[in-house]
Formats: structure tokens, C-alpha cells, sequence
């Protein structure tokens, strides 16, 4: 693995125990400039993992909590009028910071989560005509709870397909939940964490994403994987074209933190499942309810171009 | 999806009822050839079983299936007494069938039901090979396709049955039509269940002829016989006689032919006729067989016996087809007449009209020389005020050829030919009466003469001392217009026969006059006897002659049945390599340098006992395979990292498959079984 994304890594690891793959697909996220979504119970550790990313890479982080009476002024900002100066000042709202984690997404009215979800495909807020760039690197993590439906407003599939992917941490394995048990408070763990990296260095291995080198073989084999997720039978979903290029930018991150200069197939694999369930499978059902939204079964059914 | 999963998946109802369609097809396909009770039986159960499923009840126990399956074979005992054999084998076949239809749950069943759909199909065919049957066999196929279609669609709807299933069929054709001209012949017939009998449509004829038997047979439109001319022409309208059977004998009022040994054949053989006709004959269930008149050189299985009568060696009671030669013109040139032939042709009832013998007595004062004779009873039928009728009305049943020479004097071709014979033989000129067809139209589609039913006609022979058999045809001296147009004629010739000669041409213009309708009808039989007729030479009629000669002109000569069979299993083996080419998956597409790298240590790896999967990427299949050769881990590690390289880098080098290839080929694992 890259020697500082390997760090960065173990050292989230520290804090979040025994979830090593998933705090590796939450980097790989990170650097295919994409955006998480998370979905879990709550206490399962989606602050605290993003607060360790925060801290680890010196980003400036901020939490909305989601209800349901929120407005979009309340996490863009507001303009105030400045009696003194005779102006009216923007006041940045909390959107305005690189780590975002926006806690429990599906409270908020679908108002609400637009301007959210607008916010983060265009990288800028317009507001009252003027157009304010948000800050780079810009993640936004994204919880939500699918298991309590009342007074939700679940995420459309079109918005879904706006997450780069979708993960679930689960519980951790009984060494780690004992380690939990008795060691010492998260919170105080996240604050003394050191940055592995700077931003300016996080920008440079974002930048160095694309170039890695993406054969037509894997093309062949992503076209293979969106042919297949099409001809299923018609009540399931078929992959959109924006899920490929997700798919190939993904593929392409892990490779990265894998240091390696050109995809491979395992790339493809390793983060299909997080890029691809939430698009075959935008109920959230737990995976084998449904014949077709197992990812794994897709994969299986397509042969490698050798 | 793994097997057993699929073996217990439950049917869908709309391939299940597509199922039972194909069924019903299947059984009705052979209600025309089996007695009532097996398709009855079988519709029944398909009856039932539709009912229980609409219902939705469960299907009856294996006990009830039992007891009816027992039951079925007792049903079908009872019918036959036996269960060897054609009938009672397809009887069996449909009412098993049928039970099982009561059982068929799963797709397994699902598959053995379609099976056996398939087999009825095949079945039917041993009972008639006619074209009909073949379109209703296409149709049985279609079914059973679309229901195996509908099998592996699910519940889908979206799929379109007919055209995947017509897609099915016509895709098999040109196997099915290189396996029927390959496959070797056995002589006599395949097919040789010992099949009742009465299945062939009998001809009109009977071997005796009584004046108004006829008439029953020239309203029939029926083709009885196909005849192309080989390297000739087809002589005239008026030339036209298809010789059938001679009547000798006669009660006075029946005509019958009389028994002779074939020993007294009296005629005199030629080498060549002139003449050279291909005949396909309808089965009529009798012996004879009908040519030009007269034939001179028969196949083999075939002779001319007494009477120039061309007879075949055993019942006719399938279409055949046969070559012959015929001498045309209306003499048999013979020397001399046998002793027992001349008393045959002279035989008289024993009681004689009065009348018919001062007729006879009164030209016999002038004219002693047959021929004169035979002119001057013409010219009696013509002057006489005889006319042409197919319903000549009751004639006196003890003496009707005299009734109808003095009285009536209404009739047709037997009328006239056995009255004709009579007064011949009373002036004691040998005189016999020939039987057969005359006329035929010429199908324009393909340029055969076809002869009908309605064609059938009667006519007399008399002896010429020293010279031979001389035809005189008494109708033709009533009606000249019959021997120009046939049996088409029959209808109008009545009215012909009393009218003018300005009458005659009108009558005549208005009888070959015909609709819209008439025309179109006229030429949809043209057509189908022509596809029929190429039905019957080239698929039904195909023995190992005609493959012989069909494969020598392809220029494979000399080919035993063992040879054929190579043949057949070249080609099964060929299409099968064809198929899996033609529908190979695009990944067999294209077996560049680096994909055969990977497909020999695929097999390398096999061998080895360890299974690639194929969607497994080749970090992950060198991670297995180095644990399962640990001696080998180090070569196995590089030759997968260069084809990474290869197959997934940005940089190319040049010669890398190559190499790769060499080394992949130096690769040695340890044989082991499979784990």
C-alpha cells in the first residue's frame, strides 16, 4: 500500500478498530473526490470516523445535524446587514468547511437535502447571485438511518446516485468490542490524532487519481458489468452511465492507494460493492432479499477478458 | 444458479398451459389414425389436469397416477388384444403421455413431456407422409418450442413465443436436410409397422366394369396420376389413352376381365416404344398400372401380361413411381391370337336380345371385314340419334345393353364401348373392352399431365386377322369432342351430343369458359398437386435409389451405408463445432497472444487440481495459486505479474506474449487430483 495513505489508515485504525477495509474504501473515496454515504444504527462510529479523517489529514470539519425544520439557509449560511458598513456580510454556514459530515441525512426535507446534494456535485453555493466556491478538499459524509422511517424523507435514487458510494461499518467483532469496552474515550483519542498528511498533499494524490492508467480491458470488462446489470430481469435497476464512471474513478483510487500505476480487475472488484449496491439496490434491503440487487452475483456472472 | 436449484424451481402457468397446448396438438395430430378411446382418454386427462390447475388443487397422488397409467394399458389391450406394432404402440404412447401430463411438476418433467410431444410429432408420420401432415407437424413443433421457450423465459411475458420458436425450426433445417440425404437407406420401407390397410385413397376402379359405373367416377376431380415425358413429345389430346385394365368377359350385363396365366402373353415385345414416360400413380389397390396405351417396356417388379395389361407385382397401396416405355398409335400389331384369347373375345351372354341380333344380321349381309363392321356400328351410334348422358336414366337391369342400343340410347364411355363389343362379337369379330383414363391436363406450373378422376373412360379393342389389336373408341364417334378436352368436358357433353354443330362450338366455349373464382381455385390446385408431387418424389418417396443417384451427382460414388453413417456423424460433429463458433462468447472471440498465455496456465493450473474462476481476477488467482504451489510460488508470481503488465499496463513491450507464452509453457506443476 502507499506508504502515507498505509499510515493514514492505521492510524484512523487506531480509533476505529477492527475496520480496516472499510476505513480503506472511506480513503479511497476521499481521493476519487467522491462522497460517502453511510448508513448504519446509530453508536456504530460514523462521527468518530469522520472526525478521525478530519483530524488525520488537518481538514476543517463540521457536523450538520439533520431534522426535519432545518432550511437550506441553515447549513449554506445567511447574509446579514451590517447597519455600520451598510452592507449586507455573508455569514458562511457550517457547509463551508472541507469534512462535512451531515448526520442523519434523511431527516431534512427533500429542500433541504437538494441543497445539499447540489452543493456537493457542483463544489459552489449560488446565493442571492453571487457564486461562493467552496473550499478544497471538499468531502461530504453522509449518514443515515434506514431503519426508522417515520417522519424520514428518503433519499430519491437520483440522489443516491450522487455518493460516490455507500457503506455500512456493522458491529465490530468481539476483540475489537472489547477493546472498545475498555479502553479509553473515543473522543479524547480523535483529539490528540496527528495529521499524517497535509491538504495540499491530499490534493496532489487526488490529482494523481486519473492518471492512473485504465486499460481496455478493464473498459471492456466495466462496459461487461453495466451490459449485465441491464439485461436482468425489469424490476431491477440497471446501472446508469454515471455509475461506470464512478465505478472506473473508484477502481482507479484504490489502485492508488495500492500503488499501483494501472487498474486492474480486483480494483474493479474490491469497491464495487460500496459504488454499485446502493445503485442496484436504493432500498437499502439487506443484501439476498432480492435476486438482483446482489452485486456479488453481477460480478460472478461476468467472465474476465482475459 | 446451481443445478439443484433449478431442478426444483416450480413451472410457471403460462409455460405450463403452452405446455398443454402442444399436447393437444400433439394428440390431435393423431385422432384421424387411432380409434376413439386413447386421444379420447388422452384429452381427457389434459382436461383434467387444466381443471385441477385453475382450481389450483393439488395434482392426484402417485396411487391414482398408478391406477390409471394400468388403466391406459388395458384401455389400449382391450382395443388391440396386443401391443406389438404400429397402433397400439402409438395408442400406448398417447394415453402414457397423457398421464404424465399429470405429474409434470418440475422442469425435468416439463422436459420429458416435451419430449414426448416431439415423439407424437414423429409418430404421426409413420401413419401418413403426406403433405398435410407435414404442415400439421410443423405446427406441433412450433408449439412444443414455444412452450420450452416460455420454460427457460420464466414468467416473463416479454418474450414472442412464435418467432423464437419458427427461429428454432428454421435454424435446424439444413441439419435436418444434409442428416435425411445422408442417412444411409435400407430397403423396403423404414417405416415397416405392418400398418393396416385402407389408409390409400382407392381409385375409382374396380375390376369390373358395368355400363353406369362410371359415372361415378367422372364427377371426382381427384388427381390419380402424374406423367412427364422424358426426351419426346407429348402426343396430342387425341392420343391420350392411359391404358388401365381389358374386360373379356361378360354376363350381359357386368364385364369382367377372367382369370389367364400369365403364360399366354400373346403380345409381341418391341425393344424400344418411343414413348418414355415417368408416371407417379395414386394407390388404387389393385395390381395394375397405367400407361400410354400401350406399354411396351415395364420396369423391373412390373410385366405385361395378357391383353397388353401392365400389372405390377403386388397391390398398389402407396403412390408409386415408375418408368415406362409406350408405343403410341391404335394398334397392337400381333400375329396371331391364342386359341383361349379368341374364345374369351368372342364369349356372348347366354341370352341375346332379339332385336340386336337382326341388327347384326342385317350388316353382316353387307360387310364380312371387321373393320367395315366396326364402321358400320359407328355410324350407327352416330345416326342413330344416340347421345352422350351421365345420367342415361334406369335401363331394363336383365338386358340393359340392349335397352340402351334400341331404346334409350342415352349414355357414356361404358355404355358405348360394352354395347359396342356386344354387336362385334355377335358378328363374331373378337373384340375386348380396355378400361383406363383418357384426356389429362397439363398443370402449367410444372408442365406434368395430370389425369383425374373425371378423366376415366372405357373403350374397345377388335381384332384384325393377322394384324393385331385395333382401338375403336364408340364414345369419341358420339361426342369427338371428349378424346380434344377430357373429362373437363363431362358436364357439357350431353347437352353437346344433341345439339348443331354451331350449338356444339358455343356449349363447347361456354364449358371452357370459367371465373374469377374457378381460375383462382384452379390455381391453387395446380400448385399444390405440383408441391405434393415434389413431396412425394423427394422426401417420401426418397430410397436409397434416388440417394444413390442424388449423392453421384454430387460426385460421391460408391458409398456403403457404413460410409454414409461416417458421413452423418462428420457432419453432426462439424455442426456441433459450427455452433459453439457461431454463438461463441465474445471473450472466445478474439484469442489474442496474451489470452492464450492465460488460457494455458488456466490448464496448467487445472491439471494441477486447482479451478480458475472465471471472473476471478489474476492478483487474486496468483494469491491462490502460490498458496496451493508453494515450490512454484515464485514462477507463478512473475509470469501472472508480466501478463499484468501486459494485459493492464500503459507501457507495451514489444515480444512480451512471446515470452510470456515460453515461459507460461516451461511452467511445471505437480499433478494433482482435484481438491
Amino acid at each position: 500500500m502507499h506508504n502515507a495513505i498505509a499510515e493514514l489508515v492505521k492510524r484512523i485504525g487506531t480509533v476505529i478498530l477492527g475496520k480496516t477495509p472499510e476505513i480503506h474504501l472511506v480513503v479511497t473515496c476521499l481521493l476519487a473526490r467522491g462522497h460517502l454515504l453511510i448508513e448504519d444504527l446509530p453508536g456504530m462510529g460514523k462521527t468518530t470516523l469522520a472526525q478521525a479523517i478530519a483530524r488525520s489529514l488537518g481538514m476543517r470539519f463540521s457536523r450538520i445535524q439533520f431534522t426535519s425544520d432545518m432550511l437550506p439557509a441553515d447549513i449554506i449560511g445567511v447574509s446579514v446587514f451590517d447597519r455600520e458598513k451598510n452592507e449586507f456580510h455573508f455569514h458562511p454556514g457550517p457547509l463551508f468547511a472541507q469534512l462535512v459530515v451531515a448526520d442523519e441525512l434523511n431527516r431534512a426535507t427533500p429542500r433541504t437535502q437538494s441543497a445539499l446534494l447540489e452543493a456537493m456535485e457542483e463544489r459552489q453555493v449560488s446565493l442571492e447571485g453571487t457564486t461562493r466556491e467552496l473550499p478544497r478538499p471538499f468531502f461530504v459524509i453522509a449518514t443515515q438511518n434506514q431503519r426508522y422511517h417515520v417522519g424520514t424523507f428518503p433519499l430519491p435514487e437520483s440522489q443516491l446516485d450522487r455518493f460516490l458510494m455507500r457503506l455500512r461499518l456493522g458491529y465490530p467483532d468481539p476483540p475489537a468490542e472489547r477493546q472498545l469496552l475498555t479502553g479509553e474515550n473515543r473522543a479524547d483519542m480523535v483529539r490528540r490524532l496527528q495529521p499524517v498528511m497535509t491538504v495540499d498533499e491530499l490534493i496532489q494524490l487526488q490529482n494523481a487519481v486519473p492518471r492512473i492508467h485504465v486499460s481496455t480491458a478493464i473498459l471492456d470488462y466495466v462496459q461487461d458489468i453495466m451490459a449485465a446489470s441491464r439485461s436482468r430481469p425489469q424490476q431491477c435497476l440497471g446501472l446508469s452511465p454515471r455509475a461506470g464512471i464512478s465505478l472506473v474513478r473508484a477502481a482507479q483510487a484504490w489502485a492508488l492507494t495500492e500503488e499501483r500505476d494501472m487498474v486492474l480487475p480486483e480494483d474493479v472488484q474490491r469497491v464495487a460493492g460500496s459504488v454499485l449496491e446502493h445503485r442496484l439496490n436504493p432500498e437499502g434491503g439487506r443484501q439476498g432479499d432480492d435476486a438482483c440487487s446482489t452485486w456479488e452475483n453481477l460480478l460472478r456472472s461476468i467472465p474476465l477478458r482475459r | 444458479m446451481s443445478g439443484p436449484q433449478h431442478a426444483v424451481m416450480p413451472l410457471s402457468t403460462r409455460a405450463l398451459n403452452r405446455m398443454k397446448l402442444a399436447f393437444l396438438f400433439a394428440v390431435a395430430g393423431q385422432v384421424p389414425h387411432l380409434p376413439f378411446w386413447p386421444t379420447t382418454m388422452a384429452f381427457v386427462l389434459l382436461a383434467w389436469r387444466h381443471h385441477l390447475d385453475r382450481r389450483r388443487r393439488p395434482l392426484p397422488p402417485p396411487g391414482a397416477r398408478l391406477v390409471l397409467a394400468l388403466g391406459a394399458c388395458v384401455v389400449v389391450y382391450l382395443q388391440f388384444g396386443f401391443f406389438m406394432g404400429r397402433d397400439p404402440g402409438v395408442s400406448a404412447l398417447v394415453v402414457l403421455a397423457a398421464v404424465k401430463l399429470l405429474e409434470v411438476r418440475q422442469s425435468r418433467d416439463f422436459h420429458l413431456m416435451g419430449y414426448l410431444c416431439y415423439f407424437l410429432t414423429a409418430a404421426m408420420f409413420l401413419f401418413t407422409q403426406e403433405l398435410p401432415a407435414l404442415l400439421f407437424g410443423v405446427l406441433q413443433l412450433l408449439t412444443v418450442n414455444a412452450a420450452f421457450l416460455q420454460l427457460y423465459a420464466g414468467r416473463s411475458r416479454s418474450i414472442r413465443p412464435l418467432r423464437g420458436a419458427s427461429g428454432l425450426l428454421l435454424a435446424s433445417i439444413p441439419v435436418a436436410v444434409v442428416l435425411f440425404v445422408l442417412f444411409p437407406r435400407f430397403p423396403g420401407p423404414l417405416w415397416g409397422l405392418g400398418g393396416a390397410g385402407g389408409e390409400f385413397g382407392v381409385s375409382g376402379f374396380s375390376d369390373t366394369l358395368q355400363p353406369g359405373s362410371v359415372a361415378r367416377m367422372v364427377e371426382s376431380q381427384r388427381a390419380v396420376l402424374r406423367m412427364k415425358v422424358v426426351e419426346a413429345e407429348l402426343p396430342p389430346p387425341p392420343q391420350r389413352y392411359f391404358r388401365g385394365l381389358v374386360l373379356w368377359l361378360t354376363d350381359g350385363r357386368t364385364w369382367y376381365p377372367g382369370r389367364i396365366r400369365e403364360s399366354i402373353t400373346g403380345s409381341q415385345r418391341r425393344a424400344r416404344g418411343g414413348v418414355d414416360q415417368e408416371i407417379m400413380l395414386e394407390p388404387h389397390g389393385q395390381r395394375w398400372l397405367f400407361a400410354l396405351d400401350y406399354p411396351v417396356r415395364v420396369p423391373p417388379g412390373s410385366l405385361v401380361g395378357p391383353g397388353n395389361v401392365f400389372r405390377y407385382h403386388r397391390r398398389v397401396e402407396r403412390p408409386i413411381r415408375y418408368r415406362v416405355d409406350s408405343r403410341i398409335g391404335g394398334m397392337i400389331p400381333e400375329p396371331d391370337l391364342h386359341p383361349l384369347l379368341r374364345r374369351m373375345a368372342l364369349q356372348l351372354p347366354r341370352e341375346i336380345n332379339p332385336g340386336l341380333r337382326d341388327l347384326v344380321e342385317q350388316w353382316l349381309e353387307r360387310d364380312s371385314d371387321a373393320r367395315s363392321l366396326a364402321e358400320r356400328v359407328l355410324a350407327f351410334f352416330r345416326s342413330a340419334g344416340f347421345t352422350y348422358s351421365l345420367e342415361p336414366g334406369n335401363l331394363d337391369p336383365r338386358d340393359p345393353v340392349g335397352d340402351f342400343l334400341l331404346h334409350s340410347r342415352r349414355g357414356f364411355c361404358g355404355h358405348y364401348a360394352a354395347g359396342f363389343a356386344l354387336l362385334m362379337r355377335m358378328a363374331e369379330v373378337p373384340c375386348r373392352i380396355v378400361a383406363g383414363y383418357q384426356g389429362g391436363e397439363i398443370n402449367p406450373v410444372d408442365g406434368q399431365l395430370v389425369v383425374r378422376d373425371a378423366d376415366a373412360h372405357a373403350w374397345a379393342e377388335i381384332w384384325l386377322e393377322g394384324r393385331g389389336w385395333l382401338r375403336v373408341d364408340p364414345t369419341a364417334a358420339v361426342v369427338p369432342e371428349r378424346l380434344e378436352y377430357g373429362g373437363r368436358l363431362n358436364a357439357s357433353l350431353d347437352e353437346m351430343a344433341a345439339g348443331s354443330p354451331e350449338d356444339r362450338s358455343s356449349v363447347l366455349r361456354r364449358a371452357m369458359a370459367e371465373g374469377a373464382l374457378a381460375r383462382a381455385w384452379r390455381w391453387i390446385r395446380d400448385y399444390w398437386d405440383v408441391a405434393r408431387n415434389y413431396w412425394q418424389t423427394w422426401v417420401v418417396r426418397y430410397d436409397r435409389y434416388q440417394q444413390h443417384g442424388l449423392l453421384s451427382r454430387l460426385g460421391v460414388r460408391g458409398l456403403r451405408s457404413a460410409g454414409k453413417l461416417a458421413l452423418v456423424l462428420l457432419f453432426m460433429v462439424f455442426t456441433w463445432r459450427l455452433t459453439r463458433w457461431l454463438f461463441r462468447s465474445p471473450a472466445q472471440r478474439r484469442p489474442d497472444l496474451l489470452e492464450r498465455c492465460w488460457r494455458l496456465l488456466e490448464s496448467r493450473l487445472s491439471r494441477g487440481g486447482m479451478s480458475v474462476e472465471p471472473w476471478r481476477g489474476p492478483l487474486d488467482v496468483s494469491r491462490q495459486a502460490r498458496r496451493r504451489f508453494p515450490d512454484q510460488a515464485h514462477t507463478i508470481d512473475r509470469v501472472i505479474q508480466t501478463y499484468i503488465r501486459a494485459r493492464y499496463g500503459n507501457s507495451s513491450e514489444p515480444g512480451a506474449g512471446k515470452a510470456l507464452l515460453r515461459r507460461v509453457r516451461k511452467l511445471k506443476l505437480p499433478r494433482r487430483s482435484k481438491a
